[in-house]
């Protein structure tokens, strides 16, 4: 179904809008979040086996799946103001051999060691107001390192949005500092969702208020080119999507239009009006184009494309408003779960004549992921996780319409599954999906394993450590 | 967002007004020793003292100095100083340009200090924080210019 901007708008009004449409929203309860809200252990978790607990591990399946998120929140008088400014965690889940381990370990970051040093929360952060005796000389000094991880070369970068990558050892998970990208470049925002080109490249954006810096990366990590360019508004931009040839930045309607603490606080929801999207020719900033959409909410695209029409396309999680973030992002921390519903599997369409549409499914979900083969590239596939009223991972394929679902159950909270290829494949369906899932029954972290071209079958494999882990945001995966 | 203004105001000029620190009227004088620490051992610093918080807030100072920098450390000496409350300020030009380097969105990109070691949020340090009391005698402040205490 396709819908343009003046219907969909209309359809929202009259369906009581996105979150009406979710599978039995009202009458689930809602997942209990808070075991994947707790403190990780200070000293981490030694790398350990996991039990297979179903299945066992395809043949051909070797190497890690990195894992990153928010794994600290409270000392003893003072916690966090928002689940987003918890100290990096980053996760190691192994496989090798048809066994799987499990590590973690915090970033060892500035903010982190401040803060244990004095046994408090100290930073000011994204919804942190932070001590009023906090010393803040750079960004990297709140920088939290706890959205995603990419490896560039031999390093496994932890991402933060507002400030630098700091770098790990993939072997041991320590910590040896921030990344610096460039000198005169120190400090300078870098999301955690670049984005890399199957040759490689890496490009990425900073966001600073109507400001953003975009980052042309090396595949080694080095700095080809950084330009700084001006937004149309002051939008929140957590994730943005390239094609081969053009840069897509989505700005949607929830602007910062004041200076406060915590920042949060200074976003303002503005459903009058539309949801921008700003297309930028790779080869000259200059050249761009603004398409308009109905406002509505997002944190992830899935990746874009464009075709021989010069229409682009990306998909993206949607909600009506920004509950989520400037609400019950924050009431998590104290347990309560709040009432967000999942977000919409959307595709938002960019047509060469400037108009834009946007194309429901009726997949509900987050943390979208794509083959990373294709990344910019055409393809058919997208996986959400759905960690809400229900607990599914679905996938989408938007070619056909079809779409495969696995439902773990009440007590599973569903992380970021990625996509994997098989050895010597070429397909999107020929890949597996690896990712983790928090079981809060058995108390444990799990790992799965499914097939790509058979979701609703289940996992092919399941392993489970003996304890449980935070929940993640974000993941990559190095091939042995 | 983050430093932006409040730090691009620290940019040093060296307009310090050029008024001696010293007061030959005052019965009793101290000297201060400021000892730098944490330092890259190249370019120069440049250092800044100031008597009164509308000067630190102004940037008008009472002195200034610059001090090439060739350790780690470096030790910048005041004789017959007023007894009374003073702030230093200071950054490693460490390019030797003369000015206080910043990113595209305003932020130091070259190591900046204060007196007591105080540490700004989201810009300089407070007078507050920095302000220390010279006495009659020795005096020394000791300021570690390498960033993370």
């Amino acid at each position: 179904m396709s819908l343009s901007r003046r219907s969909l708008l209309s359809a929202f009004a009259a369906a009581g809008a996105l979150a009406a449409a979710g599978p039995a929203l009202a009458t689930e309860p809602q997942t209990t979040w808070s075991p994947g809200l707790d403190n990780a252990p200070a000293e981490g978790f030694n790398e350990a086996a996991m039990r297979l607990v179903h299945g066992r591990a395809p043949r051909g399946l070797e190497g890690a799946h990195f894992r990153n998120g928010p794994g600290w929140f409270r000392y003893a008088d003072s916690a966090t103001g928002h689940w987003f400014d918890g100290d990096g965690f980053v996760q190691r889940f192994a496989i090798a051999d048809g066994r799987a381990t499990h590590a973690g370990r915090f970033v060892d970051t500035a903010k982190r060691r401040m803060e244990q040093r004095e046994q408090r929360i100290i930073a000011p952060g994204f919804g942190t107001a932070g001590a009023p005796d906090a010393a803040v000389q750079s960004p990297d000094d709140i920088n939290a390192a706890n959205t995603s991880v990419m490896m560039v070369g031999d390093e496994l970068w932890a991402l933060w949005e507002g400030g630098s990558p700091t770098r790990l050892d993939p072997r041991t998970l320590a910590t040896s500092g921030i990344r610096p990208l460039r000198a005169d470049l120190a400090g300078m925002p870098f999301t955690a969702h670049p984005k890399v080109e199957p040759n490689g490249r890496i490009w990425n954006l900073g966001i600073y208020g109507q400001r953003a810096i975009v980052w042309r990366l090396s595949a080694d990590g080095a700095v080809e080119d950084a330009q700084i360019l001006n937004l149309p508004s002051r939008s929140y931009i957590h994730d943005w999507a390239v094609t081969e040839r053009h840069l897509v930045i989505p700005l949607q309607p929830w602007i910062h239009e004041r200076m406060t603490a915590p920042m949060v606080d200074g976003f303002v929801w503005r459903d009058d009006q539309p949801f921008r999207v700003m297309v930028l020719d790779k080869n000259d900033y200059s050249n761009r184009r603004i398409y308009e959409l109905p406002a509505m909410f997002f944190f992830h695209t899935g990746d874009a494309w464009e075709d021989a029409h010069g229409t682009i396309r990306f998909d993206l999680c949607v909600t009506p408003n920004a509950q989520f973030v400037s609400q019950d992002a924050r009431s998590m921390i104290s347990r309560d779960v709040g009432q967000t519903p999942s977000a919409e599997l959307v595709m938002a369409v960019l047509r060469p004549n400037g108009q834009a549409e946007l194309q429901r499914s009726t997949v509900f979900g987050e943390f979208p992921q794509t083959d990373r083969r294709r990344q910019g590239l055409s393809r058919d596939l997208v996986v959400v996780a759905n960690d809400r009223a229900v607990s599914t991972l679905e996938m989408m394929n938007w070619r056909t319409g079809d779409t495969s679902r696995f439902n773990f159950g009440a007590d599973q909270m569903v992380q970021e599954h990625l996509f994997v290829p098989k050895p010597g494949r070429g397909g999107e369906h020929e890949s597996w999906l690896v990712g983790a899932t928090l079981n809060a029954r058995e108390n444990a972290t799990e790992l799965h394993v499914f097939d790509a071209a058979a979701v609703s079958d289940g996992p092919l494999a399941t392993w489970r450590s003996p304890y449980r882990a935070p929940l993640g945001f974000h993941s990559t995966w190095r091939g042995a | 967002m983050f430093l932006r203004t409040a730090l691009l105001a620290f940019a040093f000029a060296t307009a310090a007004i050029p008024a001696a620190i010293s007061d030959a009227w005052a019965d009793e004088t101290g000297d201060v020793t400021i000892q730098l620490t944490g330092l890259s051992p190249q370019g120069q610093v440049m250092l800044q003292v100031f008597n009164s918080e509308s000067g630190y807030g102004s940037g008008q100072a009472l002195t200034a100095r610059r001090i090439p920098i060739t350790t780690g450390t470096a030790t910048v000496a005041f004789e017959d100083v007023v007894p009374g409350q003073y702030a230093v300020r200071l950054f490693h030009d460490v390019n030797g340009n003369g000015e206080l380097d910043t990113n595209p969105f305003g932020i130091p990109t070259e190591p900046f200090a204060f007196s007591n070691n105080a540490r700004g949020r989201f810009g300089p340090a407070s007078w507050a924080d920095a302000v220390f009391t010279v006495n009659a005698g020795d005096n020394t402040q000791t300021i570690n210019v390498g960033g993370q205490q």
